[in-house]
């Protein structure tokens, strides 16, 4: 496996980012197509990711319905922002509470722009 | 003339690197004139930096290579990136780029380091001529506001008319722990501008996380550098301009006492400053600490304006900190000496930064007829309001110069220009310089 190119390859390079704990790309029914951790995660990130992989059909169907591309939950511990990244895909970036939200929603932006292009 | 650019993005440098070598030195036929660099600063050691500039260096066959780290950038043809690189290569006989300079401790003394540019300027014999330099940015160590609250005593207040001492030592504290860029900033340009150098523009590297900022030049990778070059021709022209946020304008407010060595504010409206600050951005103390203690206290969303004598209304960053009294601003000492000392508040937002970006390009573009290409200094602070919409101020840019004129834009900690023998030192704007032709040479000559 070629892991300098690629779906996987985008979304370790956003799990790169110091304030990143994981990435996550989510078929909107909630199935996962790929994903990247840390390698050292809590019982409470899976939590959340258990949350997003709950709540993300409601999320993108509110997306659709509204024409938005970016939505952004501050959770307790952790940040989630979900980026469209076609039709049927939401990039789901989960980062700690403390983390640029402005940094990171431009590094998602690119790698959800990215991601639609191997597909 | 040919000039290649590329933004890439990777989590590992090497790949960055390897992109960048076969995209922008693969354009290039032959070897580059000279190579702009810049890396974002999450691959943190300066080791990496090391290997990654070095293998430029060897690939492309030149070592006149400036650049540094910030923490976005971008380029005219490729989404801005937060993890990555973007470099901008040169090849043409009617471009002179001169051998790139650097000064390895330009915080402790602009000066001397600023002569090394200033001996650029002096050899270059042709027509039109202009300057590009990058320095170290802003760095706020976690504990540095705690080190100055021992300063900001009864003492500093009380005597600080009298000889001013405690301004100096806050300022030779700022400039040893390498806080501030206003105090060695403001100094260079002057001294260019003493030695007749009528353009120029400059920038500071910065890291939003304030661990680590590095320049670079031919295969060195330093921490407290300024590194820059001289751009000439005698038939390509350079045109300057800045900009910022003025779309809102609130209110005024006077800065009624401070330690001027230092741009340290005591009082507000003749109220602590501290205290008056935070009533202007009508923020409570707490969510002032919520909303800005991961960007170093600068104020994100809001800038004051002083107006300047020569400069006009220049914008700067308030930082308030909660063990402090005051406020540290970025105002040179000379421009807090010469001004009425009435600053104005503005609130800045998405759109007004994108329009404001638009305008730099756009007035710098239109006083030349073929622009080939452009530099754009722009804050880091405008990076954050404008988040993942910053490409929407790429594509004005684009739109204001051309939309096949290459440009490189880098996400600064200082932004410095000499226009037209003006200085203009400001925070949270955009410098930017075209380069072109232009069909009649009387479009050259002011009057």
């Amino acid at each position: 496996m070629n892991f300098n190119q690629g779906i996987g390859s985008e979304l370790m390079d956003l799990n790169h980012l110091d304030e990143v704990e994981a990435a996550i790309l989510f078929r909107i029914d909630g199935d996962v197509v790929d994903s990247s951790f840390k390698e050292e995660y809590s019982h409470n990130l899976l939590r959340t990711i258990q949350w997003c992989k709950a709540n993300v059909d409601k999320v993108s169907l509110e997306m659709k319905s509204n024409n938005l591309n970016k939505v952004t939950y501050e959770l307790s511990e952790f940040c989630v922002i979900f980026y469209v990244v076609n039709s049927i895909l939401i990039l789901t970036t989960i980062a700690s509470k403390n983390a640029n939200l402005s940094l990171l929603s431009i590094e998602s932006k690119r790698k959800a722009l990215l991601i639609s292009n191997y597909l | 003339m040919q000039i290649a650019t590329r933004t890439t993005s990777h989590r590992s440098i090497n790949i960055t690197t390897k992109h960048i070598i076969k995209d922008v030195i693969g354009d290039i036929n032959g070897t580059p004139d000279f190579l702009l660099i810049a890396y974002t600063p999450n691959y943190r050691e300066k080791r990496q930096y090391e290997q990654a500039i070095s293998k430029i260096c060897e690939e492309s066959g030149t070592q006149n290579v400036i650049g540094g780290t910030f923490p976005a950038v971008a380029t005219s043809d490729d989404i801005p990136t937060t993890q990555g690189c973007s470099a901008m290569a040169f090849k043409s006989s009617e471009l002179n780029i001169h051998s790139s300079v650097s000064y390895s401790n330009i915080r402790i003394n602009p000066e001397k380091g600023v002569d090394k540019l200033i001996q650029l300027f002096k050899d270059d014999q042709n027509r039109f001529k202009t300057g590009f330099f990058l320095t170290p940015g802003p760095f706020f160590p976690p504990d540095a506001f705690k080190d100055m609250k021992i300063l900001d005593s009864i003492f500093a207040h009380k005597f600080r008319g009298m000889f001013n001492m405690i301004g100096k030592l806050i300022n030779r504290n700022m400039g040893k722990n390498g806080y501030g860029v206003t105090s060695f900033a403001y100094k260079m340009l002057m001294k260019l501008l003493k030695n007749n150098v009528e353009n120029t523009l400059g920038g500071a590297t910065i890291d939003l996380d304030m661990l680590s900022c590095y320049q670079f030049q031919g295969e060195n990778v330093f921490q407290n550098a300024m590194v820059g070059t001289v751009f000439s021709s005698d038939t390509l022209n350079f045109e300057h301009n800045w900009t910022f946020d003025k779309s809102q304008k609130t209110k005024s407010f006077e800065l009624s006492k401070g330690l001027k060595s230092s741009s340290y504010i005591h009082e507000i409206n003749e109220r602590p400053a501290h205290e008056e600050f935070l009533e202007l951005l009508g923020m409570s103390k707490e969510l002032y600490e919520e909303a800005f203690k991961n960007m170093a206290y600068a104020s994100l969303l809001y800038l004051s304006t002083l107006k300047s004598k020569d400069q006009g209304n220049l914008p700067f960053v308030s930082v308030c900190h909660p063990t402090l009294k005051g406020i540290i601003s970025t105002i040179p000492e000379e421009i807090l000496d010469e001004s009425e000392k009435i600053a104005e508040f503005f609130t800045q937002s998405g759109l007004g930064v994108q329009k404001s970006a638009y305008e730099c390009a756009n007035t710098a573009a239109q006083k030349i007829d073929h622009p080939v290409f452009g530099l754009f200094i722009n804050c880091s602070n405008r990076l954050l309001i404008a988040g993942d919409k910053i490409e929407e101020e790429n594509k004005m840019v684009k739109e204001a110069i051309g939309t096949d004129v290459p440009f490189m834009t880098l996400y600064s900690g200082g932004e410095f220009s000499i226009i037209k023998n003006k200085p203009i030192y400001s925070s949270v704007s955009v410098h930017g310089l075209v380069a072109g032709y232009n069909n009649s040479p009387q479009k050259n000559v002011v009057l």
